[in-house]
Parts: structure tokens; C-alpha cells; sequence
């Protein structure tokens, strides 16, 4: 088969047809109804917002800085020394270890 | 005149009034809006679309219009802003597909091949929308424009497939004029040389 002209028109008028041939594939209305439910929803929503809908979006940005700053403030008090029951400390990370890593670090 | 007592016809609000109710809180107006377009809306996304999705992009469609109804510009039509938003919603359909697709292109099959050839090179009186609507035609024009990348699949098919001039083509995508020229004759003349070589092989 060689590419003439034609043939191309041919291809044309084939892939015109079968675009325009999908457009009668059948369907239902269930979805339209579960839409409008699904608007309704958000209109209410949109309408009540509440103090957790506008932390949302910023929830893990502060949970994590919380976390990484509680974690900093952790290592500056147990490093300097900062923290009054320096004992309970002491076996919580069993014999000072943790922190004589950490000054080495430090240092 | 005996139809002087006749009750006058309600006039349907037009779109333009439905809009301005449901901004001002009347949810159920939008209800109006999606019936009045609902078919319109699906012909698009079947057209765009595979038969399995239409209804879901179909929902997604009216959804994002809700959300971004105060966008709306009043100088433009309601029913052409509604097919921007479709058209978009299909690409961006067929640009998650493509990134997700892990089943490799595979070539067309010898029966397709040889239907192809002879839908092509046959003479006889058989019509252009009898052979469409046949399975291999269908599955024929997927698989070439699978082998599309998602941008030039909904180029050829607003330009090539549906002869919507270049400009329309161009607002319905959010694109330049200039992109879709260039895009549309690119995809055009690889599903000619795809499909006429696919053909020369059977």
C-alpha cells in the first residue's frame, strides 16, 4: 500500500467518523444526582469553616518545626547543662553517653 | 382574543441570573446549570475520554465550574466556558494517565492491520459511519493515539478529528495560537505516517 492522496483523505474520513461515532455511547444520570450531592457538600463546608479547616493546610509545617525545635532546645539544655534534675536526665540516657556523644560533636 | 386569560409561559432564567443565584447562596440553582448542560458536557468528555472514565470526569467537571463560578466572566458564554473546563479536566486525564503508564506501547495486531488496509483501500459503497462504528475502528484510532503524547492527543483530536478552527482550539486549551499550529501539524503527521505505515505492513 503506497501513501497517496487519497489514502490520506480515506484515514481522515476513518478517524473523523470514529471521533465523532463515541459521542453515542450510552450512559446514566446517577452521576449527575451523586454530583449535586456532592456540591451541596461543599457548600455547606465552604459556608462553616472551622478553626481546624484553617490550620489544615498548615498542620505539618508546625507540626514538624515544633518538633525539630523542641528537639534543638532538648540538646542545648542537656549540653549546658541547663536542666535541674540533672540525675533523672543522666539515666534516661543511660550514663551520660548520648550527651558525651553530642559534646564531642559539639566540640 | 380566547387566549387573553392564557397563563403567559415561565421564561427560563438565563444563564447568566442562575449564576448570580447560586453566588448568592442558593446552592440548588445549580441544578438548573447542570441539567441544562449536562449532555453537552458528556458529549465532550466522550468524545476526550475513555468510556470507563466519562462520568467520573463528567462529575469533576461540574464540580470545578461550582468552585470557580465566581471566575466566570460575564462577557463570555456560560456553555463555552463550561467546555474550557472540560476540555482541560480531559487533558489533564490523559497527562496523569501517560505518567502512570506502565504497560508498554505494544504494535497493532495482524487483524487490525488487515482491517485497516482494507477500510482504507476498499471502494465499495460502505459508508464512512458504518465502518466507524465498527469495534476495530474504535480500538484502531485508541491504540494511534495512544502512541500520542497526552498535549498532542487533545490537539489532533480538537483540530484534526472534530475541524474546530485553531484559535477556538487554542481558548478550549489555554494554549497560544502558535502552540497549537505547531502541535496540530506535528500530531497530524504522525498518525498518518503511523497508521499508513501500520497499513503498508499487513
Amino acid at each position: 500500500m503506497t501513501s497517496t492522496p487519497q489514502q490520506s483523505e480515506r484515514l481522515r474520513n476513518l478517524l473523523q467518523e470514529t471521533h465523532h461515532a463515541r459521542e453515542n455511547l450510552p450512559g446514566d444520570t446517577l452521576w449527575a444526582r451523586q454530583t449535586m450531592r456532592q456540591i451541596r457538600h461543599l457548600a455547606v463546608s465552604g459556608r462553616t469553616r472551622s478553626a481546624a479547616d484553617f490550620l489544615e493546610p498548615y498542620f505539618w509545617r508546625w507540626f514538624t518545626a515544633g518538633g525539630v525545635a523542641t528537639a534543638v532546645m532538648a540538646l542545648l539544655l542537656l549540653n549546658f547543662q541547663f536542666v535541674p534534675d540533672a540525675d533523672l536526665w543522666s539515666f534516661l540516657v543511660y550514663e551520660n553517653e548520648t550527651i558525651n556523644m553530642f559534646q564531642a560533636l559539639l566540640y | 382574543m380566547p387566549l387573553g386569560n392564557a397563563e403567559p409561559e415561565p421564561v427560563a432564567p438565563d444563564d447568566q441570573d442562575v449564576v448570580q443565584r447560586v453566588l448568592a447562596g442558593d446552592v440548588n440553582a445549580f441544578a438548573l446549570l447542570m441539567e441544562r448542560y449536562q449532555e453537552y458536557v458528556l458529549a465532550i468528555i466522550r468524545r476526550h475520554a475513555p468510556p470507563n472514565q466519562v462520568e467520573e470526569l463528567a462529575q469533576e467537571v461540574f464540580i470545578k465550574a461550582f468552585k470557580s463560578l465566581g471566575g466566570w466572566r460575564r462577557s463570555g458564554r456560560f456553555r463555552s466556558w463550561l467546555a474550557s473546563i472540560a476540555v482541560r479536566t480531559c487533558y489533564d486525564f490523559w497527562r496523569k494517565h501517560y505518567r502512570t503508564r506502565e504497560v508498554p506501547l505494544s504494535a497493532l495486531s495482524e487483524a487490525h492491520r488487515e482491517w485497516l488496509d482494507r477500510a482504507l483501500t476498499d471502494a465499495s459503497e460502505t459508508s464512512w459511519q458504518d465502518i466507524a462504528r465498527q469495534q476495530e475502528a474504535r480500538e484502531i484510532l485508541d491504540w494511534a493515539l495512544d502512541q500520542l503524547s497526552a498535549a498532542d492527543r487533545m490537539v489532533l483530536e480538537l483540530v484534526y478529528l472534530e475541524e474546530r478552527p485553531v484559535k477556538e482550539a487554542a481558548r478550549l486549551l489555554g494554549w497560544t495560537v502558535s502552540n497549537v499550529k505547531v502541535r496540530s501539524f506535528r500530531a497530524r503527521r504522525k498518525i498518518n505516517q503511523l497508521l499508513l505505515q501500520e497499513g503498508r505492513h499487513s
